[in-house]
């Protein structure tokens, strides 16, 4: 290890003025900037569809996307599971319940691209075609990409994890994955409620 | 010379606020306020405002005046007393009294600021609402901006103008669009500022006090041509804004019924569609800069795109400018003249200018 | 000395201790912090010959050296390049640089993603100077739809690269506060912090619920301009006043992110060189804090003249005005600070109190636009250009300076010279209130801002402008010769040259590779004069500045 810094690094976090672990802060304080985030692009959705013609989203596919929200909620208790496996230590179920995380979120990656092309292929609704599509691609479209980027960081914890990189004493950055993950997941719950149900 | 320690003991008893220190605090404070007095009572900083809604405005805008010379001059005179009266001796190595607060004073001067805001505030509000509240009697005016010219509709008389005829006395209401992008009315002498934001209608009331013509300003970045958007206001007494109303109606039917001669029909559109901002031509007294001037360009058309005539290098670039910019100057012409236009204006446009020899 | 070290190999490196180290992604926080200054200041000259070419082009009525087009690119430029690529990136640099020790940390909570930061900015700025390349974008900092969706490229590319900029700032103030909260060395609990640590957490704070706000903006913008979505153009529906509210939930707040390290600094350099302790400490700290809370409170104040709903200016005014108590309280207790001090009257010390004087103008000028019936007038005229240089130049900018001077002997080792640091001083000064001042007069009396031409009546009032531009210009003159200068031949600084309490002082100048070789002992907060003997010196008085020595 000689050649990598020897200044503190996640796993050995610096003893702590507040109590609180630095990683995790940093990553509550991160997830405050992405409530933010979201919330100026709901803003944003919900001025737009105030001006959209009454239903414009009759043309959205409620039960499919239900299903999807379904799979997503799957993939939260998924990574809650990693977590609880690798704080017993246990390395083998933690990958695999991380393989089966990548399994649901790239079920509803996969199914929101395919909505995307039915939604622009068919011209029933594009992000230029009216305002609640604006919205409605601006805002699922955000989410989509907080998912992918979720996938890879999904993908680098199972690598650290076949590299033997956690123990029951040392999976602070599996934790802060599953905080983001939640995080997208919640933020899912919400649109899929302000947006297909409402 | 030796400093054997360069801090005092805790506690030892310096005067803080010793007589001098006293009497700068008043002659400050007296200062503050002869000097917040005269400058709020004087207001050098504004001429006098040409509407009722300005002349409050500007009262308002003394007292602030006032309030605010008068904590200019405490902030900077305990800033100038101190930087005189505690300059450290040369030599003198030892530390100021170990001062850490003030419990009374703290409050005090979080008191009387938070005091002092209030009390602006109700007054700010106070005209606010006067300055807003509708006369019964009120005349409308519409005021639609575009890049880069006011124009005027008087729905009581269907008439639309390029310049602001308002009667004295009388409050009028405008009531303000935007045809493109965002733009603001302004009358510098009468205070008063509004936004045209496209899609919304916003709307300010004026009551004019003194007869005059007072420019028209935009005051919102709204391209190349922002500096030059001015049109003006011009007030006059109540007959004669009604001849004048007349006036422009007999001509408004004159031209009904007799097309007016090319050339002050040509002068009349190639101001009225803005063209003038941009584009100088002597003819029509316009000077414009931000795009080539216009002056000849009857003769030169011809020779500027290989293989279209004058006329069609003419039409092509009022309805589609981005084919062809002149070498040197931004392509920031509006592109939408073919849905703003009527094609007989178009036409009598074209004509006009293929004219300018 | 193994606490002493670079470590790392190749393009990653921790510790500066030759050039190269500085042109790498380096995570030693004194390195960014030095690679954040001297970029900003690049751009600073940069935004400062924009100015120069704005004010010779309004130093006469109708000059024809830019045209309406290129003038408004010139003008897009400048107020986006001085706030986003040096106001802000300086402060981050400068509390890079500080901050960890002044708290006793030995670098910032993350150091990878400090350089990651420092590292966003830079294809930030690229983008930013592309975007001139290719046309610029010509709405205005604040960049208002339709007008920004109609302009060129360059527009897009402006968007861009406020997005890195965006990133580089949220990463910056989650490290900022993890670090504030988490690596303060034992002993110094949050009342012993120096103040310029509250200030940059409550900046922080700021940045990090006010940025994502503009990310979600910008994002609609580009999604406007690239898949012609109609967010903003009325001709679609959209609406306009998005932008705006959005817009201003992010760029009022961001005033504070310009100000508030400001106060900071400030509450820094004047009880060094008063030689008396900070006047009413928790309430200067919770003055910040409310100020960052208060400041997400005001946003629509920029927007009274939109035909926004009439009914909420009133309570829009009363937020404004309101702000004016935190920062009313803080200039008080500096006015305190310095009464029966020993005043000590070096360049630092000069800039420090220009700084209350100046910025003081810019707040009283401020209660006057948060008044709905006179911002009706003053609204988007030159009252508001001549309102926020006072903010932004006579406050931050002076305060940079008083930070640079203040810290440049802790950061080089080398004392700067004070003769040239006056000329600096008095060059500065008296042409930011040639410039400026006459402005308020320009903008009541009938100019609107963002205008490359005027009526002939306003000449006199912009020439005088024009001079002062061209005086503040100069002035930069002297202050890059003492700089480089100084760097090789100034008087050696020694730990402690102002003979300062506060943790930062303790150290070698510069301080060593990991800070703090021994873990730092904290005796109370950092404004301790005329109280308790400096640490080591026990209780004989320091030499004189620049007789310390070396290490």
């Amino acid at each position: 290890m000689s050649d990598t810094t020897p200044h503190l690094t996640m796993q050995q976090s610096a003893p702590s003025a507040t109590g609180l672990d630095s990683a995790k802060l940093g990553m509550w304080l991160f997830l405050a900037t992405e409530v933010m985030l979201f919330s100026a692009m709901i803003a944003g959705f919900l001025d737009m569809r105030g001006r959209s013609p009454a239903d414009a989203h009759h043309v959205l596919n409620i039960p499919v996307t239900a299903v999807n929200t379904f799979v997503l909620i799957c993939s939260s208790l998924t990574v809650a599971l990693s977590v609880a496996a690798i704080e017993q230590g246990d390395q083998k179920r933690l990958r695999n319940f991380l393989l089966l995380t990548l399994l649901f979120g790239g079920t509803f990656l996969s199914v929101q691209i395919y909505e995307y092309n039915v939604l622009i292929g068919s011209g029933e609704l594009t992000p230029w075609n009216s305002l609640f599509g604006a919205g409605f691609f601006a805002v699922t479209g955000l989410h989509g990409f907080h998912v992918f980027i979720g996938l890879i960081w999904c993908v680098l914890t199972i690598i650290w994890t076949s590299q033997g990189k956690f123990s029951a004493q040392n999976f602070m950055r599996v934790e802060i994955f599953g905080l983001y993950w939640h995080f997208v997941d919640v933020v899912w719950i919400i649109l899929f409620v302000l947006i297909y149900l409402v | 010379m030796s400093h054997p320690t360069n801090h005092r003991p805790a506690g030892s008893n310096v005067p803080v606020f010793d007589n001098t220190g006293k009497m700068a605090a008043i002659i400050i404070g007296v200062t503050a306020v002869v000097a917040g007095s005269v400058m709020g009572a004087a207001n050098p900083f504004l001429s006098n405002a040409t509407s009722s809604q300005g002349a409050q405005i500007d009262t308002l805008f003394s007292l602030f005046v006032g309030i605010a010379t008068a904590i200019f001059i405490i902030v900077q005179g305990f800033l100038l007393f101190s930087i005189v009266r505690f300059a450290r001796a040369p030599e003198d190595e030892e530390d100021g009294v170990p001062l850490r607060g003030n419990t009374k004073l703290e409050v005090f001067w979080t008191a009387v600021p938070a005091l002092i805001v209030v009390i602006l505030s109700v007054l700010s509000y106070r005209v606010l609402a006067d300055i807003e509240r509708p006369h019964p009697d009120q005349m409308v005016v519409e005021v639609t901006g575009r890049q880069y010219a006011w124009e005027f509709y008087y729905p009581d008389y269907d008439l639309k103008t390029a310049e602001l005829h308002i009667p004295l006395g009388r409050q009028v209401l405008l009531k303000i669009t935007s045809a493109d992008v965002n733009h603001a009315f302004w009358v510098p002498q009468m205070r008063i500022k509004k936004d045209a934001v496209g899609g919304k209608i916003t709307t300010v009331n004026i009551t004019a006090t003194a007869p005059g013509v007072y420019p028209i300003v935009c005051a919102e970045l709204c391209g190349a041509g922002h500096a030059v958007m001015r049109s003006q206001v011009v007030v006059e007494a109540e007959p004669t804004f009604q001849i004048w109303v007349q006036a422009q109606l007999g001509a408004k039917q004159r031209a009904a019924a007799m097309p007016p001669d090319p050339k002050t029909l040509g002068r009349q559109l190639y101001n009225q569609y803005g063209c003038n901002a941009c584009h100088k031509l002597a003819d029509a007294a316009a000077v414009g800069v931000v795009g080539p001037a216009l002056d000849g360009i009857g003769s030169r058309a011809a020779d500027i795109v290989p293989g279209q005539s004058a006329e069609e290098y003419i039409r092509t670039a009022i309805i589609r400018p981005m084919d062809f910019i002149t070498p040197n100057y931004p392509p920031v012409m509006p592109g939408d003249y073919a849905q703003r236009m009527s094609q007989a204006d178009l036409e009598a446009l074209v004509q006009y200018l293929l004219e300018q020899k | 000395m193994t606490a002493d070290t670079v470590v790392g190999t190749g393009l990653v490196r921790h510790g500066g201790r030759k050039f190269s180290d500085y042109l790498i992604f380096n995570t030693d926080h004194k390195v960014i912090g030095i690679q954040y200054l001297v970029l900003a200041f690049v751009f600073f000259l940069f935004g400062g010959a924009l100015a120069g070419l704005i004010r010779a082009q309004l130093a006469t009525p109708d000059a024809q050296l830019l045209t309406g087009s290129s003038y408004n690119v010139t003008l897009t430029l400048h107020g986006t390049v001085m706030i986003f690529l040096w106001i802000i990136p300086a402060f981050v640099g400068a509390a890079n640089y500080v901050v960890p020790l002044m708290i006793g940390a030995n670098d910032m909570a993350f150091p990878r993603l400090n350089a990651v930061s420092f590292w966003l900015l830079v294809p930030g700025g690229l983008l930013m100077l592309v975007s001139f390349a290719v046309g610029g974008a010509e709405s205005g900092w604040t960049a208002y739809p339709p007008l920004s969706v109609t302009t060129p490229i360059g527009q897009t590319l402006w968007a861009l690269a406020l997005q890195f900029i965006g990133f580089s700032s949220i990463f910056g103030a989650i490290n900022f506060l993890v670090t504030i909260f988490n690596l303060r060395a034992p002993g110094m609990g949050l009342t012993q912090m120096p103040l310029l640590a509250w200030a940059v957490a409550a900046t922080s704070i700021i940045i990090l619920l006010g940025t994502p706000v503009l990310s979600g903006a910008l994002l609609m913008l580009i999604l406007q301009r690239w898949l012609g979505a109609q967010f903003f153009t009325p001709a679609g529906g959209g609406n306009p006043l998005l932008w705006q509210n959005l817009f201003w939930f992010y760029s009022h707040p961001a005033v504070y992110i310009m100000i508030l390290p400001g106060f900071g600094i400030i509450s820094e350099v004047l009880p060094i060189f008063a030689r008396k302790p900070i006047f009413g400490y928790k309430l200067i700290a919770f003055s910040s804090m409310a100020i960052a809370v208060f400041g997400f409170l005001v946003w629509a104040h920029h927007m009274f003249t939109s035909g926004m709903d009439p009914f909420l200016r009133v309570p829009f005014m009363v937020t404004s005005m309101i702000i004016a108590v935190p920062t009313g309280v803080k200039i008080f207790s500096w006015l305190a600070t310095i009464w029966a001090g020993k005043l000590r009257f070096t360049t630092s010390m000069m800039f420090g109190l220009a700084f209350i004087s100046m910025f003081v103008i810019g707040g009283l000028s401020g209660i006057f636009l948060a008044s709905v019936p006179i911002d009706i007038h003053v609204q988007d005229t030159y009252f508001v250009v001549a309102h926020l240089h006072y903010v932004l130049f006579g406050g931050s900018v002076m305060s940079i300076f008083a930070g640079l001077y203040l810290w440049f002997p802790k950061i080089t080792g080398r004392m700067l010279d004070e003769r040239l640091g006056r000329l600096h001083f008095w060059l500065t000064f008296m042409g930011f209130n040639l410039t400026f001042f006459p402005q308020h007069l320009a903008g009541l009396q009938g100019m609107p801002r963002r205008v490359y031409t005027y009526p002939p009546e306003l000449w006199a009032l912009n020439l005088l402008s024009s001079i002062g531009a061209f005086l503040m210009a100069i002035a930069v003159l002297p202050f890059l010769y003492n700089a480089l200068r100084s760097l090789v031949a100034g008087k050696v600084a020694g730990p402690n040259p102002w003979r300062a309490f506060g943790l930062e002082w303790t150290v070698s100048s510069p301080p060593p590779v990991h800070n703090f070789p021994t873990p730092p002992v904290v005796e109370g907060d950092p404004y301790g004069y005329g109280e308790r003997p400096l640490p080591g010196t026990t209780g004989v008085a320091a030499p004189a500045p620049g007789m310390a020595g070396g290490e």
